[in-house]
């Protein structure tokens, strides 16, 4: 059944409510029923027992002394309030009889043998009747004395009173209705004014937020919950479309450089040499321009989740050394010296290729930023457990601010300073988002023109 | 004419320098936006090529305070914003023309010429006397013979033809035809006049270029 909320919360509440009023209202009916029987049933015993007390049994037979007034009011007239009473032998033959009787008779069940009260008719009026046996000293069953009430009156008030409660029943829950479906929708209104905010809610217009309610009600926490989601999705996108422009930024540059360098050799006719150095330059570029695009699609590899880790337990010592070997010739070039020490057995809990992608590039920056000739340290320790792996050049360092930065996409510390550099900003955010993966945890510590250390701690 | 280009990117400042060189105009680059607004307050430069993405001080502010104090050198932004409200705000903040990266470098000189031009009020064909010079097509014509100079030859003949009838003072001469590495000893340009007199002057008796002794030099109309 696909009922929207507000119709939903007045379904239930009518349901429940009518539930309940329909109970209260049929007790409401049997309390009154029962209180008006009662109230007739003790009318009727009160005459029952002053007909006993006048009645005088003698072994067999019975009789009645003269006090009962079998001529009173009540017993010889039938308009107002009579009482009919009637007294028949087992047999059912009416052995005496009040005058308002006439000539009928009161109906007689020779199946009662105790005191019953029952509802019958009497000359097509609706009376309560009560029959009860004449019993002698010994439990012998000598007759029965029936008494009569018009039950008339009663059966209006109850009638009466039926037809109220169900025709107000009706009614409350026709009100009922009308109520709840107000208030639900009243209630339900906050939300509706949340969901239009949302929709209007686009790229355009992403800093817009949902008003908060004046009370701090559930309400108020659904909208703070949605504002502080959206206020993440804003700097998801907000991130994204930083990426997406430095991306093609990054990716425009070295294009722009060929195509100019390029459209300015051709408007001239040059000797030999100067086509081979202009077009030299050129592959470089777009050397560059390749390598940057493979990290870019290496990092959105890895961020799409698509490659998961592979973590067994391996030899940091192997991985470390053919990261040096991979980078020995632009070691050598810039004549750099580098020192390892290595701790005895230093397994760690690694995926391979992850480990030595990370390991390359931390000391392919550090050999970039270190001055030719100088020295890099790469040192494996155990500490508390946990193996540590530093690397630590003795390059031109950064500030505090320039070293939290360095693992941000497209982040270069200050570009001026190292022009020849050439890195594309990438190789850190990688390296982040592998140790990130992997569980490693990454740290750099930096000082201007006295190096960098990065330090990779392993789960134990 | 002599250029300043604000460019942090050095492939994109080489190739700038390199094809302005070949057309004859004295180049300086900057590679952020510090230095570039020090040299632009230094120097007295006929253009500014300014990127606007630059470290240190962006190309926008770099504008505006060249423009507190210099309101006629023109200012051509070269940069990759390219949304209306970028070109808008680059205007605004003084520049007078903008140029969206990537550009076609033809382009680029294209409207460098518009903006000299416009500048001095002149054409792209420079005249004096006979003698005709066309800044486009790198020509230049005395009674109709064509005369192939240096760029260098073609860049001080320029300069002379675009201040005819002025004097040329030998600081300004050297400020504006050579660039900021040269070393600022004059004598060079009695050099490169003597060079331009040969091969303009002679089979033709006149002389339009004339000394004036101690200051400089000047391109009289006859």
């Amino acid at each position: 059944m696909k009922l929207s909320l507000r119709n939903r919360i007045t379904f239930f509440y009518l349901a429940a409510t009518s539930l309940l009023i329909g109970i209260l209202f049929i007790t409401i009916y049997l309390v009154v029923h029962q209180t008006v029987y009662n109230h007739l049933d003790g009318d009727l015993d009160t005459e029952a027992s002053e007909i006993e007390k006048n009645l005088v049994i003698l072994n067999n037979q019975f009789m009645f002394a003269n006090k009962f007034e079998w001529n009173e009011n009540e017993h010889s007239q039938i308009e107002v309030n009579p009482v009919f009473v009637q007294v028949v032998d087992t047999a059912g033959k009416v052995i005496k009889k009040t005058g308002n009787l006439l000539s009928g008779n009161l109906e007689f069940d020779h199946t009662l043998k105790t005191k019953t009260y029952f509802n019958t008719k009497l000359s097509g009026q609706p009376t309560r009747q009560v029959q009860l046996p004449i019993i002698n000293p010994v439990g012998k069953t000598l007759g029965f004395i029936i008494i009569a009430m018009p039950l008339e009156e009663s059966a209006v008030v109850l009638n009466n009173l039926f037809i109220v409660l169900v025709n107000s029943y009706w009614i409350v829950l026709f009100a009922l209705f009308y109520i709840t479906r107000f208030i639900a929708g009243a209630s339900i209104s906050p939300i509706n004014k949340v969901i239009s905010t949302a929709e209007r809610i686009t790229k355009e217009n992403f800093d817009e937020r949902i008003d908060l309610p004046v009370h701090r009600d559930e309400i108020y926490t659904l909208t703070s919950t949605i504002n502080e989601l959206l206020n993440r999705l804003e700097d998801a996108v907000l991130r994204e479309k930083q990426f997406t422009a430095d991306a093609s930024h990054e990716l425009r540059t070295p294009l722009s450089v060929i195509k100019g360098t390029l459209e300015v050799l051709i408007r001239k006719p040059r000797d030999i040499e100067q086509y081979e150095s202009k077009i030299r330059y050129c592959i470089n570029e777009a050397d560059r321009m390749s390598g940057l695009i493979d990290q870019l699609l290496m990092l959105a590899r890895y961020e799409s989740g698509k490659l998961t880790p592979v973590i067994a337990k391996i030899n940091i010592y192997d991985s470390i050394n053919s990261a040096i070997t991979r980078l020995r010739s632009f070691i050598d070039q810039k004549g750099i010296i580098i020192n390892l020490s290595c701790c005895d057995n230093a397994l760690v809990n690694a995926d391979i290729s992850m480990l030595e992608t990370i390991l390359e590039n931390i000391l392919s920056n550090a050999v970039k930023y270190s001055d030719e000739g100088k020295q890099i340290e790469i040192s494996v320790d155990k500490k508390n457990g946990n193996v540590v792996c530093s690397i630590k050049d003795n390059g031109i360092g950064m500030t505090e601010e320039q070293a939290s930065k360095i693992f941000d996409r497209f982040y270069r510390a200050d570009e001026s300073r190292t022009p020849q550099a050439g890195g594309n900003g990438i190789g850190m955010a990688i390296v982040k988002k592998l140790a990130d993966l992997q569980n490693l945890d990454l740290n750099v510590e930096s000082k201007v023109n006295n190096g960098t250390t990065v330090y990779i701690k392993f789960p134990s | 004419m002599r250029i300043l280009i604000v460019e942090d990117e050095p492939g994109i400042a080489n190739f700038l320098r390199d094809g302005l060189v070949e057309e004859s105009f004295a180049v300086d680059t900057a590679c952020n936006g510090n230095k570039g607004l020090e040299m632009a307050e230094i120097n007295d430069y006929d253009l500014i090529l300014l990127d606007w993405m630059i470290p240190g001080i962006s190309g926008i502010e770099v504008c505006r305070q060249i423009r507190k104090s210099n309101t006629k050198t023109p200012v051509i932004f070269l940069t990759a914003k390219d949304t209306v409200s970028d070109i808008v705000f680059g205007l605004e903040a003084g520049a007078n023309d903008y140029i969206k990266k990537p550009f076609k470098f033809e382009e680029l000189l294209a409207r460098v010429r518009v903006q000299l031009r416009t500048k001095d009020g002149e054409q792209t064909v420079l005249h004096l006397n006979d003698i005709q010079m066309n800044l486009e097509t790198h020509q230049v014509f005395r009674e109709s013979r064509e005369i192939n100079l240096t760029q260098k030859e073609f860049a001080l003949l320029e300069y002379l033809l675009r201040n005819k009838n002025k004097v040329c003072t030998r600081t300004r001469i050297i400020e504006h035809v050579w660039d900021i590495h040269f070393d600022a000893d004059t004598s060079v340009i009695d050099v490169y006049i003597n060079f331009l007199r040969k091969k303009l002057d002679i089979g033709y008796g006149t002389n339009f270029i004339h000394t004036v002794r101690g200051v400089g030099y000047i391109a009289k109309e006859e």
